[in-house]
């Protein structure tokens, strides 16, 4: 069943769901929201299993019409999400009608919007999960971006009019500050620890360089012992800190698999969706944690969403 | 260098690095493989993925239902094990190549470097049974052992582009192309197997640890 109609696709916008696991060991990486909270918040707000898939919406630009009434909700970054010209409010679940129009043209906060539609997409799953890892042409809508004249398929579902209005409390939600909680890592041990106090004390800006594989930031760089400045290649996680040949930090998100850059660490699960909503520009800084703590912050966050699936 | 007792490495709040070396050797890699055999065996509650490489394996975990400590003391438990644990080896297989001309623009250059003539460089090169050592991203296959002789440094520049399906020589490796991209290694061949097609169920024809062997082929056979 069409759900929307692509009228203008946007920068990137692709259909991600929490992600594709148990394939990493033939190079197909997870691939999946960067912002996972924000879209299983929207999955509930709308009735659906917080695993559904939605769109992921970089920046401003996409615009869509519905075929149907339906009820979908907008979360994550602030892109002005506009139903008919009007600004409708995010964490919400709202109501839209037959040949409405909805549209994102205005950055105000963050990078990527989450846009749950109640019944879900439904493209068909490969290997397990609706994302698209456009690299390797998979998932999503035929392993792409949207492009104009797309149809959104949603799953047939009974809509769940009485969510209308149902709402996140905004006071709730993870704060955007900025820092990055860090567990040090593998390689640590490469790096001088002149260079590694003054990671933790510099902000470090997003670079042009910034995309779902990776981000490139820019700040003082790491400074290597001497000793060698690559590894044999390993697996990853989202949110590793390579530091290149040149001392350059890369933070790890969900397209690549195999890295040979040493590692001071790993950006915490909890924190993750903070590099998800960091655009070109936008500045971080870092602050070491111990384990425990990296499950503390994360059973928080896990929480919050066990809450709001309770209500 | 092999260890002698595996090292389990923090790599975040859900990744674990479990290191048997810290050099490219068949017997650190024939470790990695069974320990992740070893691990997806046991169906470890809280084990989300395994991640091979050459002299380690990753292992991703989820943090709420796992401990590192735990997920620690279980590799080592397994690691006593490792001789006895039987890896399902993938069914061995021929990958068809055509070596120089359009599709080995590097052939050439790697024979002179060696003094050889492109006769034995393909003699060498399809005249051993490599082992798959890793998957890289979109299924790239690393292969070992990469005879002596043909150990070739990488280009210069690199080329903005080769074709999926590339055989290529990065200093003492050798690997398959999955997909097109930029490449620096020298391109010697080119096989005409789909060794990624995102049409099929599963996209990534090869498969971790297997055991391949190159079949030169000839323009005129194809035809």
């Amino acid at each position: 069943m069409d759900g929307f109609e692509v009228l203008a696709p946007g920068p990137y916008t692709t259909i991600q769901d929490v992600g594709r696991f148990g394939y990493q060991r033939l190079g197909i990486p997870t691939s999946g929201a960067l912002d996972t909270f924000a879209l299983k918040v929207g999955n509930l707000l709308v009735g659906n299993l917080e695993g559904e898939a939605g769109l992921e919406v970089t920046l401003t630009g996409l615009k869509l019409r519905a075929f149907l009434d339906t009820l979908i909700a907008i979360t994550g970054a602030d892109l002005g999400a506009k139903i008919e010209g009007e600004f409708v409010p995010l964490w919400t679940a709202l109501s839209i009608k037959e040949g409405q129009v909805l549209s994102f043209d205005r950055i105000k906060r963050g990078c990527r919007a989450y846009l749950a539609i109640a019944g879900g997409i439904a493209v068909p799953e490969v290997m397990g999960s609706k994302s698209t890892y456009v690299k390797g042409r998979l998932g999503g809508m035929e392993g792409r971006p949207l492009k104009t004249g797309d149809r959104i398929p949603i799953g047939a579902k009974v809509i769940p009019t009485y969510l209308i209005g149902r709402e996140y409390p905004i006071e709730k939600l993870p704060k955007s500050d900025g820092l990055l909680r860090l567990v040090i890592g593998p390689q640590v041990d490469f790096f001088t620890d002149a260079s590694i106090k003054r990671f933790f004390q510099a902000s470090y800006k997003i670079t042009p360089m910034a995309d779902r594989m990776g981000i490139i930031l820019e700040g003082p760089p790491l400074e290597f012992t001497g000793g060698p400045r690559s590894i044999i290649s390993e697996g990853l996680v989202p949110g590793c800190l390579q530091v290149t040949g040149s001392g350059l930090p890369i933070l790890v998100l969900v397209e690549q698999t195999l890295g040979g850059y040493p590692k001071l660490g790993a950006v915490i699960a909890a924190d993750i969706w903070k590099v998800g909503q960091g655009k070109p520009g936008d500045t971080f800084l870092f602050k070491e944690v111990r384990l425990e703590h990296a499950i503390l912050a994360l059973q928080d966050l896990e929480q919050s969403l066990s809450t709001f699936r309770g209500i | 260098m092999l260890y002698d007792m595996p090292i389990c490495k923090i790599m975040g709040d859900r990744g674990v690095l479990v290191a048997f070396g810290d050099s490219v050797s068949q017997t650190a890699n024939q470790k990695v493989y069974a320990m992740e055999a070893s691990i997806l065996q046991s169906k470890i509650e809280g084990v989300i993925d395994t991640i091979p490489g050459y002299c380690s394996l990753a292992i991703l975990y989820n943090p709420l239902r796992l401990s590192f400590r735990r997920l620690q003391e279980t590799v080592m438990r397994l690691n006593k094990k490792l001789q006895t644990v039987s890896v399902a080896e993938p069914a061995f297989r021929e990958i068809p190549v055509e070596y120089g001309g359009e599709h080995g623009p590097d052939l050439d250059y790697v024979a002179g470097y060696h003094s050889l003539s492109v006769e034995e460089v393909i003699r060498i090169h399809s005249s051993v049974t490599y082992n798959i050592y890793v998957l890289g991203t979109t299924g790239f296959a690393y292969l070992g052992e990469l005879p002596e002789e043909l150990h070739t440094p990488r280009l210069q520049t690199p080329r903005p582009k080769v074709a999926a399906g590339s055989v290529g020589i990065g200093n003492n490796q050798t690997g398959i192309y999955a997909v097109e991209g930029p490449s620096g290694w020298q391109i010697i061949g080119r096989t005409s197997m789909k060794i990624y097609d995102a049409q099929m169920d599963m996209p990534v024809l090869l498969k971790p640890n297997q055991r391949v062997k190159f079949i030169p082929q000839s323009r005129e056979a194809k035809k």
